[in-house]
């Protein structure tokens, strides 16, 4: 006891009876004043005073409980009880010998306090007790018999486990972090194991999570919490004791503190909260007190902070670092990821499955870039994105770019370090920005753009010394905007971080070719193809200069040169491209990441383009089945994938796959995005067609009308589904009979092309296409003529005559001839079709 | 003389002497609170009682009524007598979990339904916390952690805990203010261990 204490608790003391005498209102100015501006004293004295007003100590909170139970050598059933080894507020346990066994086998008799008193509940405590007992896995501490002591107390009989928790024995095996990590993956194995087996732990904390002698894993108490907890306890069991429900606070997660629905999703919170305390040493929160008031507060409203902004000196010393700097360095980035993610409130936003937290350990332990994404700005964007949909790319390719970018900046494997110091400098930056934010807009939801808008004025001035960082922030900012489609805005903020790129690393340094990179992305958003491409070609010249070997960076760049040669309908060159960036991504990734996933999709989607579609099928399909691996149930890059898919087999007349596909995909998306979002309707704008082609024109027309019901919602005007859409809703009702209503349709789809897109788009002239093959239909062939004949020259200059998209306006200008009897023409025309597309 | 009749009245006696002011007499009476209090909580925490939870108060004043039950005691030694049982309980209870926290780490050995739902563990471990917690107040303010001792280890009100230390009830309602808010708060902030 240092004399320091003493004094600073007679200063606490001075100060907190000073605030008390005076009325409440005067307090704030009277502390500011008396402790002299002092910060951390002020929040001492402040929280001393809230304390004081809203807590309460006293004995109940050291509930002893009691336990009545067997004594030592009284029989259970066919076990013998040898002694008490631990006592609770529900029950005790014992250990236990079964008496008729020749092998005296060892095992723990657990015996709940209070009894079963209903029929109902007997026979459901004895059908859950089966489940349990089927749960066998070598991590897993096997539930082994279970039955009612005379006294009417329900019992358990659990494997005998000598162990430590999992804490105390990495504690005391001064493990490293990544044995720390290895180890834990073998819970992660466990917990996995029964939750497909529809098991819920609902307690996983390291008391029930040991590790014996030999470094095994093994899991106590699945799912009994539920056995004893849940309904039972309407009937059995108190729910409360002095005012705890029957979980451990520290390990709940929110929606088990609010007394919500559990489901796997709470275990992986759990899991979360345990690794976080073996990297960190201490746990996410701190309660003021026990109290389910102060719990409830606390996970519902303070910030999870990362495990690296609070890793503990001891838990450094344990864990062979050697000093808390070095163990937060290592915990820095991925694994303050991946605990992050773990430990998101809202079950939908954590790990979809222990999975999927147990496959990026693994990455993190191999060393390659996680799933785990950084919230704070993209959650908000995505969010906005589903509410108010400025742009969304319409293109797969074009995201895939912007993905394709970011996971670049994080495999660099040497860089990593450094560019994760940075970025988190960044994302505090973001951070304090968001929360400035908040207040002052009194609560509504803060417009991404405002926040842009912020973030723009204030990173020149707060940032200026730090030009690393000032860059990967205007990096960050210039990407919004681009995404948001406000491309002026975007310009000069990537101009900015590639100058500050070149001054700080040089212009050949990689990150001066990313910056250069996405300079050009910018290029490609804005159509500007040839400005996109020289600059995307620089790039790749840069990056090769710096190195022979298989790359990353070189397969995003290669992509990006596929998606410039996509769009201008260069279908074959961009299949060389996009072919050379999954050669090399499958020499540099494992076989099922997810990037090679993204890598067949282009491929495929160009082959596709070529109407190549029996050649792109199997990609499509191998990308299906790699997310499929990756993402357990409903997942926008199955879903992405399955879309794709859908489209190959439709145009395939591959009807019934391509239909149910379709469905699949259809039901998946409104699943993950609800039916307002742009790639929802992309995909039942497909369906639509789909649809039209099987001649069901009513049903078409329907689905057709559900994506225009967004239009001026989620759909901009400019949105490519929109047009597309009135195209069918015309074609439809021209099948229908509705000539007038059909002629509306088409003119509409037409001149929001003209309208939105460049006058030499294909787009366009497919409108053209279209609105002439109606002309043609109802005998107006002055109309038709001009619009297929200028159709014509766009699709022959884009796409060359041999493709399917000129060969049917070929089709129809042949049509057109020989309805408007002009032979002569119309045998030109034949003359240009190719045998098999006709 | 029976043996609780010679007890009974040793503590009347040393409750006498330590109200004339007699500091040996109260070291001398601590022991037999202990003693006493130890037996009492004993079968409080073995279920042989029909109320399982530990009440402070009921324990104190079962303690009161064995050791003093058939003497004449002045009224002052009453608050004399809590003081005592307080500190004295304390004690009792913080051995409690030390023994079993100790019982624990010797066995290497954790079969937890006890842990799994009530978080039993944590508890003890929070008793010492406070216990070690209350060290610290007393270095700085004995009188801050006798407020405390009263009010939660003898289960005593403020107005009672006033009357106990012989200081004025609006004193006491700011040490216990203080002390709470304090020990909240190192409670909170250690319950990690």
């Amino acid at each position: 006891m240092s004399d320091d204490s003493a004094d600073h608790l007679r200063q606490l003391r001075e100060l907190f009876d000073a605030a008390m005498d005076r009325p409440e209102s005067e307090r704030r100015a009277f502390l500011d004043q008396a402790t002299d501006w002092n910060a951390t004293l002020r929040r001492e004295v402040d929280a001393l005073i809230s304390a004081s007003e809203h807590t309460d100590v006293s004995l109940a909170m050291f509930d002893f409980g009691s336990s009545v139970g067997p004594a030592t050598g009284q029989r259970l059933g066919a076990y013998e009880v040898v002694r008490l080894v631990g006592t609770g507020g529900m029950g005790a346990v014992y250990e236990a010998i079964r008496a008729d066994d020749q092998y005296r086998k060892r095992v723990a008799i657990k015996i709940v306090q209070g009894g079963l008193d209903s029929e109902l509940t007997l026979g459901r405590f004895k059908r859950e007790r089966q489940i349990l007992a089927g749960l066998d896995h070598p991590n897993i501490a096997t539930l082994l018999d279970g039955g009612v002591t005379p006294g009417g107390q329900p019992f358990l009989v659990m494997e005998f486990v000598e162990g430590l928790p999992i804490t105390t024995w990495c504690r005391v095996r001064k493990l490293g972090v990544r044995e720390r990590v290895a180890l834990y993956r073998q819970v992660c194995g466990a917990v996995q194991h029964a939750h497909k087996n529809l098991v819920v732990h609902r307690d996983l904390k390291p008391g029930n999570i040991l590790v014996t002698e030999d470094g095994a894993v093994k899991l106590l108490d699945f799912g009994i919490a539920k056995l004893l907890g849940d309904d039972a306890a309407d009937d059995a069991m108190p729910l409360t004791r002095g005012g705890v429900r029957p979980f451990t606070p520290e390990y709940a997660s929110p929606e088990q503190v609010h007394g919500d629905t559990l489901s796997t999703a709470s275990d992986v919170y759990s899991l979360g909260v345990v690794l976080f305390e073996l990297l960190a040493g201490r746990r996410p929160h701190i309660f003021a007190s026990r109290g389910l008031a102060d719990i409830e507060r606390a996970v519902a409203t303070e910030p999870v902070p990362r495990p690296s902004a609070v890793a503990t000196e001891s838990a450094a010393a344990e864990s062979g670092e050697r000093s808390a700097q070095r163990l937060r360095r290592r915990l820095r980035g991925d694994l303050d990821q991946i605990v992050l993610m773990a430990l998101r409130r809202e079950p939908a936003r954590r790990y979809a499955s222990v999975d999927a937290l147990d496959a990026d350990l693994r990455r993190y332990l191999t060393g390659l870039p996680i799933a785990a994404q950084r919230d704070w700005l993209g959650y908000r964007l995505r969010k906005f994105v589903r509410r108010n949909v400025a742009v969304v790319a319409a293109s797969v390719l074009v995201l895939l770019a912007l993905v394709g970018g970011v996971i670049t900046t994080s495999t660099q494997a040497k860089r990593a370090r450094a560019e994760q110091v940075k970025s988190e400098r960044v994302s505090d930056f973001l951070r304090g920005l968001l929360s400035s934010v908040r207040p002052a807009m009194g609560g509504r939801d803060v417009p991404v753009s405002e926040l842009l808008d912020a973030a723009a004025r204030r990173t020149e001035t707060e940032l200026a010394g730090q030009p690393e960082e000032r860059a990967e922030l205007e990096t960050v900012i210039g990407q919004s905007y681009q995404s948001l489609g406000r491309y002026d805005d975007a310009s000069p903020h990537l101009d900015t971080a590639l100058a500050l790129r070149e001054q700080t690393d040089g212009a050949t340094s990689e990150s001066a070719i990313i910056g250069l990179s996405n300079v050009a992305g910018l290029a490609l958003a804005r159509e500007k193809l040839d400005r996109a491409d020289s600059l995307f070609t620089r790039a790749l010249v840069l990056q090769r200069a710096r190195t022979s070997k298989p790359d990353s960076l070189v397969a995003v760049l290669l992509d990006n040169l596929g998606s410039v040669a996509h769009k201008r309908g260069q279908d074959s060159t961009g299949e060389r491209l996009h072919r050379e960036a999954l050669t090399i991504r499958r020499r540099i990734m494992s076989p099922m990441d997810d990037m090679i996933g993204y890598s067949l999709n282009n491929v495929a989607v160009s082959l596709g383009d070529q109407g190549r579609m029996a050649e792109a099928e199997p990609l499509h399909r191998e990308a299906v089945a790699i997310f499929r691996h990756n993402h357990a149930g409903p997942n926008p890059s199955v879903a992405d994938a399955l879309s794709a898919l859908a489209t190959a087999l439709d145009l395939q007349g591959k009807n019934a796959a391509a239909e149910s596909t379709y469905i699949e995909t259809i039901a998946m998306r409104r699943q993950l995005l609800g039916p307002e979002h742009p790639d929802y309707a992309w995909t039942v704008f497909n369906y639509a067609m789909f649809e039209f082609d099987q001649h069901r024109y009513t049903e078409a027309m329907r689905l057709s009308r559900e994506v225009l019901g967004l239009r001026g919602k989620t759909l901009a005007e400019s949105n490519p589904s929109i047009a597309a859409s009135l195209q069918t809703v015309g074609r439809c009702l021209d099948q229908l009979g509705d000539t007038a209503g059909a002629e509306r349709s088409l003119m509409e789809s037409l001149e929001l092309r003209k309208t939105f897109l460049p006058a030499s788009n294909w787009l366009i002239a497919s409108s053209e296409s279209v609105l002439g093959e109606h002309f043609t239909t109802a005998g107006d062939f002055r109309k038709s003529e001009p619009l297929l004949l200028h159709a014509q020259s766009v699709m022959e200059k884009t796409f060359g005559v041999a493709s399917p998209r000129t060969q049917g306006n070929v089709r129809r200008l042949v049509s057109l001839y020989e309805k408007s009897r002009q032979p002569a023409r119309a045998a030109t025309y034949r003359a240009m079709l190719l045998p098999k597309s006709v | 003389m029976s043996d609780d009749a010679i007890t009974s009245t040793m503590v009347a006696e040393l409750l006498d002497a330590t109200r004339r002011g007699d500091a040996a007499a109260y070291d001398r009476l601590l022991p037999l609170l202990y003693s006493e209090l130890r037996a009492i909580a004993g079968r409080h925490m073995r279920g042989e009682r029909p109320d399982h939870t530990l009440q402070p108060t009921a324990l104190v004043h079962e303690a009161f009524l064995r050791l003093v039950g058939g003497s004449p005691v002045h009224f002052e030694d009453r608050t004399h007598f809590l003081r005592a049982a307080s500190q004295a309980m304390r004690r009792v209870l913080v051995d409690y979990a030390r023994a079993r926290t100790a019982a624990k780490r010797s066995g290497d050995l954790r079969v937890t339904l006890d842990e799994a739902i009530a978080g039993h563990d944590d508890r003890i471990v929070d008793l010492l916390v406070l216990d070690d917690a209350m060290t610290r107040l007393a270095a700085a303010e004995p009188r801050w952690a006798r407020v405390v001792e009263l009010r939660i280890f003898g289960g005593l009100e403020v107005a009672e805990v006033a009357e106990a230390l012989g200081i004025s009830p609006a004193t006491a309602k700011r040490d216990w203010q203080f002390a709470k808010g304090w020990l909240a708060r190192e409670l909170g902030a250690d319950t990690q261990s």
